[in-house]
């Protein structure tokens, strides 16, 4: 019987290292294994479309994120946004301020979780060539 | 039975059914990542934490350290196989160790296993997945999911939606117009369909009514916005670069296509890629705008250039993994794209005086190689009152076919209603028997929000849209007197992912790392210009058959 439970472990396991993989694995997944934020998907008041950029830094009033620009976005003026393929422990809706969990657990998938404020924000600016960070209307 | 035997009839079995998953299943794993944050003040003096999943590193300067196989943590330092990259920086240098006094923060990444949607899902897929491997194996046809109408000459295709956007960074949204007119009961009914051997995601499905004039016409233009054209003006003069006098090709929608000159393609260099078609016209009468009005679709070359160029090595699944999933790899790709593919018109002159000739510059992004699209690009005129233009097509040799080119004066915007998704109705589904109105996708399809339709090959499905009356005589109301008829748009929202061909596996066509640039495009148009003829039958030959 040890011999057939053997085989059939061999089996599937091999069988499941060639399988489909879905869902977020940390060692594929960039804002584990890079310096960079996770992608984040929004949708602000003034836009019928999402747009994409990288979470640069969260605080409580809302998400710095950077598509080429620097920007801040308040949670107010955000209708959704989301994580990719995490759920919604990290959505936020409809203007709402998200609460403090749903704040930390994005700010843990930034690439500054420590927050974007005084030098640091100043050297990024300075790195990126732009004079300050747009606001969203 | 004795033991023995039992156990030998059991490894038989369980080897029966390893093999026939092995063979024709896809077995899917499902994955979800934690990340949590390690706290210093948790740690006393003498102990340490070893975590053997990736962990980053904050700095109090900006700069992060990777652990990418993990490290030990104890109050004083982090130890491990690391990488120091500084702020911003996307090149790190080995590191070892991290004081823990430099440190504002320390994150632990963690994967989880989950079972029990692992082992219901592969299941189901193996099922539904063992029939016609043969078939999908060979294959080629691809891009996007497309739409068909009934006609009095049966199902005609009418449009392909957002072709190349291959991965959700790209997601996309395209309106093609169509030559359909509501049922008897009032409701306009479309069939989408998955024909090719991707998995469509469709984010926001909707149509777009306009009420218009006799002899106007309702396109979307360059940035998918409904236009209303008129002051139609004859074409005086067309040449492509090879000096073609190329007016016929363009004259009306008739099936004689115009396509980039043999010696033009052959010329084409790194730096130099283009063809061009000048178009003169006179007469227009006064307006700030012309519109040229193109009935095209792309030639099979962008499809060479995302087969065999992007998808054409063995890396191909870490590149629409990896690679296209993350902002700064994608932006890049897309400034390069924008900046080669596509179309770019231009008039002749300054923009009104701006003297800067680049503001009479318009650009399309590419459609597609399946289906027509009707589309305007709308450009600044030079001047208000001269009746006459020279307008510059630019593009790269042999990536469109043009049915139809015509010159608008006269344009504006049009009041539209929208038609949302009223119904979904599958004939055939995969479980159960049909027709089966699918709510689910309605809802999904309703809004550009984060719920996506999923269809797999083969999918077909009748959409429907419940055509409001007198919205649409609102609408129509205030521009003009005599409404002749209505177009209708398809305005439609998503994107779709390639299934990896094993061929691309099995026969890469490059070995090294994709770099987009013109040496891509040069290859894929030499491959493309060798196989031209033979490529084209067995893409336009292999759409899968629906159900």
């Amino acid at each position: 019987m040890t011999r057939v439970l053997l085989l059939a472990f061999a089996l599937l396991t091999s069988l499941t290292s060639t399988a489909c993989q879905w869902g977020q694995r940390a060692d594929r997944f960039s804002a584990a294994t890079t310096p960079a934020g996770t992608d984040v998907r929004f949708r602000n008041d003034d836009r019928d479309s999402y747009q994409r950029a990288e979470l640069y830094a969260v605080d409580s009033a809302g998400v710095y994120v950077f598509d080429g620009r620097l920007r801040y976005v308040a949670w107010t003026q955000l209708r959704a946004l989301e994580v990719p393929r995490f759920g919604e422990a990290y959505r936020s809706y409809n203007g709402l301020v998200p609460s403090a969990g749903t704040q930390r657990r994005l700010a843990l998938l930034s690439r500054f979780p420590q927050g974007l404020d005084g030098t640091l924000l100043a050297n990024v600016l300075q790195l990126l060539n732009q004079q300050t960070v747009d606001r969203s209307p | 039975m004795t033991r023995r035997a039992f156990a030998g009839r059991l490894s038989l079995a369980i080897g029966g059914c390893c093999l026939a998953l092995g063979t024709a299943a896809c077995i899917n794993v499902f994955w979800k990542t934690d990340v949590r944050a390690i706290e210093r003040s948790s740690l006393r003096p003498g102990d340490s934490t070893a975590v053997t999943s990736p962990v980053k590193v904050h700095l109090a300067d900006g700069s992060t350290v990777i652990f990418r196989n993990g490290a030990v943590v104890t109050r004083d330092r982090i130890t491990g196989s690391g990488q120091s990259f500084a702020l911003l920086q996307s090149v790190g240098v080995a590191r070892s160790v991290v004081p823990m006094d430099s440190v504002v923060g320390v994150e632990a990444f963690e994967t989880r296993l989950l079972a029990a949607p692992t082992v219901l899902v592969s299941a189901a897929a193996t099922a539904a997945g063992a029939f016609g491997t043969a078939l999908l194996a060979v294959a080629l046809f691809g891009s996007c999911p497309t739409v068909y109408v009934n006609t009095p000459n049966g199902l005609e295709l009418q449009a392909e939606g957002f072709s190349y956007s291959v991965s959700p960074l790209m997601e996309h949204r395209d309106v093609d117009p169509l030559r359909v007119q509501p049922d008897h009961d009032g409701r306009v009914r479309l069939e989408l369909r998955n024909e090719a051997l991707e998995t469509h995601y469709l984010n926001h499905i909707e149509v777009l009514a306009v009420r218009h004039a006799n002899g106007t016409r309702v396109v979307p233009d360059q940035s998918g916005r409904p236009v209303l054209l008129d002051g139609f003006v004859p074409i005086s003069r067309a040449r492509d670069r090879a000096g073609r006098d190329v007016r016929a090709e363009l004259a009306t929608a008739d099936g004689r296509i115009f396509a980039s000159d043999p010696a033009v393609i052959a010329a084409a260099r790194a730096g130099d890629l283009d063809d061009w078609i000048d178009i003169d016209v006179s007469g227009l009468p006064p307006g700030d705008s012309v519109a040229v009005m193109l009935r095209l679709r792309n030639s099979l070359l962008n499809t060479v250039l995302l087969y065999e160029g992007m998808l054409g090595g063995r890396d191909a699944i870490d590149w629409l993994a990896d690679g296209l999933q993350h902002i700064a790899g994608t932006v890049e790709l897309a400034r390069w794209y924008n900046r080669t593919m596509g179309i770019r018109a231009s008039v002749d002159g300054d923009a009104r005086g701006t003297n800067t000739p680049s503001s009479g510059t318009v650009r399309m992004g590419d459609v597609g190689p399946i289906a027509f699209r009707d589309v305007a690009l709308v450009l600044p005129r030079p001047s208000e009152t001269s009746g006459f233009t020279r307008i510059r097509l630019r593009f790269v040799a042999d990536n469109w076919r043009i049915d139809e080119a015509r010159v608008a004066g006269k344009i504006s915007r049009p009041a539209y209603a929208v038609l949302p998704v009223d119904s979904v109705v599958v004939p055939e589904p995969a479980r159960g028997t049909g027709p089966f109105s699918d709510t689910a996708a309605v809802r999904m399809l309703a809004d550009a929000d984060d719920q996506y339709m999923e269809t797999r090959p083969t999918q077909r499905m009748s959409l429907v849209f419940a055509v409001d009356s007198a919205a649409l005589r609102e609408h129509g109301a205030t521009a003009a007197q005599s409404m002749s008829g209505t177009t209708y748009l398809i305005a439609w929202q998503g994107w779709y992912r390639e299934w990896i061909r094993g061929a691309w596996l099995s026969q890469p066509k490059r070995d090294s790392p994709f770099v987009p640039g013109d040496e891509a495009v040069l290859t894929a148009l030499r491959s493309w210009t060798s196989q031209k003829a033979s490529f084209e039958r067995e893409f336009y030959t292999s759409k899968l058959p629906v159900r």
